[in-house]
């Protein structure tokens, strides 16, 4: 097996509408290894859901070229690569939860690995919660349905576009380590978008730093901080280091 | 929630205007007796009350003709204009074509087509059924193909991850975001629908309360006339109502979203 799980060549898109094009990526290359945590960080409006729906081969057309695990995106999305955690949690309001983390599996019949839903449901810790309806719901334990379902058919990437933005600082931090603590658990390649750089620093191996629009790659940061990370890790002085470093880059 | 509170809430919702309208009706049965208004001008509520039970079994009867024929139109303008909807929100090329056409058509009076519908189908209860449902298809196709066609676009993209067919994305994303939509075009057409039944009655008829308030303008027997007025206003909120009872019992979800 190929240690790059994610390659991404010279990525470029350009919206087009009304007669007016707009660049929103240009020439990204980097790549994510099997396994890994990467954050992409950057500025508001700099392409990063773009580049997230690029990868998922949900946004057509780009040019550049994305592997996955070797091969062309297009053939690994069929496989079943990805879960994908949206900005907003994109819950179905007339559905439970326990609906909600059973979608996916009602729209592919062919078998294939998959969780146990209530396995899935105990990982991200909503035991207890599987009749509840979305709008019963806090949005952080919207953000965990949208991580169950993502992981329902045992993703080998699994792709987050700011899943805590809408979280309060502690509710967040937990949730971070959950999603480590997850991550650890079923062992699968996460490419994480923030706006929060502690946050990118705190979870990841290896940060892409983005420039405003259009999207370049600024600078790929390695983590080298111990695992496994806790509340404690943030106190490190390499950590603060860390963060002081990438904040100069941002802006 | 328990019966108590529940009915304290209703007390505090609904008695405003309860209150309202009896001194409205008092004040109505007033000015009547103050200018001893004779009753073909204005007739005071007490009369009309009197007429109404008078003549109640008549009134019942037309009462239940123009129900029918509102119901019956309505049911099957809702379910032709939610059909039509679904089957034009599968194709760009038909939403394209259909779309700016129904803005427009929706935008006709329809009830004007009523005398030609005498004309062509009699004067039975048939030609009011289908003025009842025209007017009531075309708010249902045009509020619920809205529904369907705007989904937010983060819902598409998820089914577009799962790989999910056309029918998959109508069926469990499509349907269900359009019914709140459709839900609020019924309470739109029911009200069409009672006004479209009364304007066939208008046009020609021998039976409903379009029929009553016609003969009884003729005759100034305007008591009775206004007693049939009430009688479909009666009619315009019981069907209100159970549109609005269905909603809530089909839509949990939907409702709740809302108040929260
Ligand atoms: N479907 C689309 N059609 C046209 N323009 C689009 C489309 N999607 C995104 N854009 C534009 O592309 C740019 C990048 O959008 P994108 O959503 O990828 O940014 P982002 O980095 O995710 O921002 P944020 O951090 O605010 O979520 C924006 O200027 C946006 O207006
Ligand atoms: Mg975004």
């Amino acid at each position: 097996m190929p240690e790059k799980m994610i390659e991404v060549l010279k990525i470029g898109k350009e919206f087009t509408n009304n007669f007016k094009s707009l660049e929103v990526l240009k020439d990204i290359s980097f790549s994510v290894n099997r396994g890994s945590f990467t954050s992409i960080v950057g500025m508001s409006g700099c392409g990063k859901t773009t580049l997230l729906k690029i990868i998922c081969g949900i946004s057509n057309p780009y040019s550049g070229q994305i592997l996955i695990n070797g091969e062309a995106a297009l053939k690994a999305g069929k496989n079943h690569y990805f879960g994908i955690v949206f900005q907003e949690p994109t819950l179905l309001p007339w559905r439970n939860v326990y609906n909600n983390i059973e979608l996916p599996l009602e729209l592919n019949s062919c078998p294939r690995t998959k969780f146990k839903t209530d396995d899935l449901i105990r990982l991200v810790g909503l035991k207890g919660f599987e009749d509840v309806m979305p709008h019963e719901l806090s949005a952080g334990m919207k953000a965990r349905v949208a991580i169950a379902r993502a992981l329902i058919f045992h993703p080998s990437i699994l792709l987050m576009d700011e899943a805590f933005n809408n979280l309060d600082e502690i509710t967040r931090g937990n949730l971070n380590l959950e999603l480590l603590r997850i991550w650890k658990e079923i062992k699968t390649t996460v490419l994480f978008v923030t706006h929060n750089i502690s946050e990118a620093i705190f979870l990841s191996d290896r940060i892409i730093v983005l420039t405003p629009r259009p999207g370049t790659v600024r600078k790929v940061i390695d983590v080298d901080l111990p695992r496994p990370r806790d509340k404690q890790t943030r106190r490190l002085p390499e950590f603060i280091e860390i963060v002081e470093n990438a904040r100069e880059l941002l802006s | 929630m328990d019966l108590k509170r529940r009915l304290g809430l209703i007390k505090e919702k609904y008695l405003p205007s309860l209150v309202f309208i009896i001194l409205l009706v008092l004040l109505w049965e007033f000015l009547v007796r103050l200018f001893s208004l004779p009753e073909y001008i204005l007739p005071s509520p007490l009369m009309i009350a009197r007429t109404f039970l008078k003549f109640r079994k008549i009134l019942l009867f037309h009462t239940s003709v123009t129900v029918f024929e509102t119901l019956s139109g309505f049911m099957v303008g809702a379910i032709l204009g939610f059909i039509l909807a679904v089957f034009i929100c599968m194709s760009d090329f038909f939403y394209r074509t259909f779309y700016p056409v129904l803005i427009v058509i929706q935008s006709i009076p329809k009830v004007a087509l009523a005398p030609f519908f005498i004309i062509w189908m009699g004067f039975g209860i048939l030609p009011k059924i289908a003025i009842t449902v025209l007017v009531s298809i075309f708010p249902v196709l045009v509020n619920t193909l809205h529904g369907l066609v705007f989904v937010k676009q983060e819902l598409i993209d998820l089914m577009k991850v799962f790989h999910a067919s056309k029918i998959q994305v109508l069926f469990k994303i499509r349907i269900p975001s359009s019914l709140p939509f459709f839900f609020t075009s019924l309470k739109i057409s029911i009200i069409f629908s009672v006004v479209g039944a009364i304007i066939g009655e208008f046009v020609g008829a021998n039976k409903g309360l379009g029929y009553v308030i016609m003969i009884s303008s003729s005759n100034l027997n305007t008591s009775l006339m206004f007693a049939a007025l009430f009688l479909l206003g009666a009619i315009g909120v019981f069907c209100s109502l159970l549109v609005s009872l269905s909603e809530k019992m089909l839509l949990p979800w939907h409702k709740e979203a809302k108040d929260a």
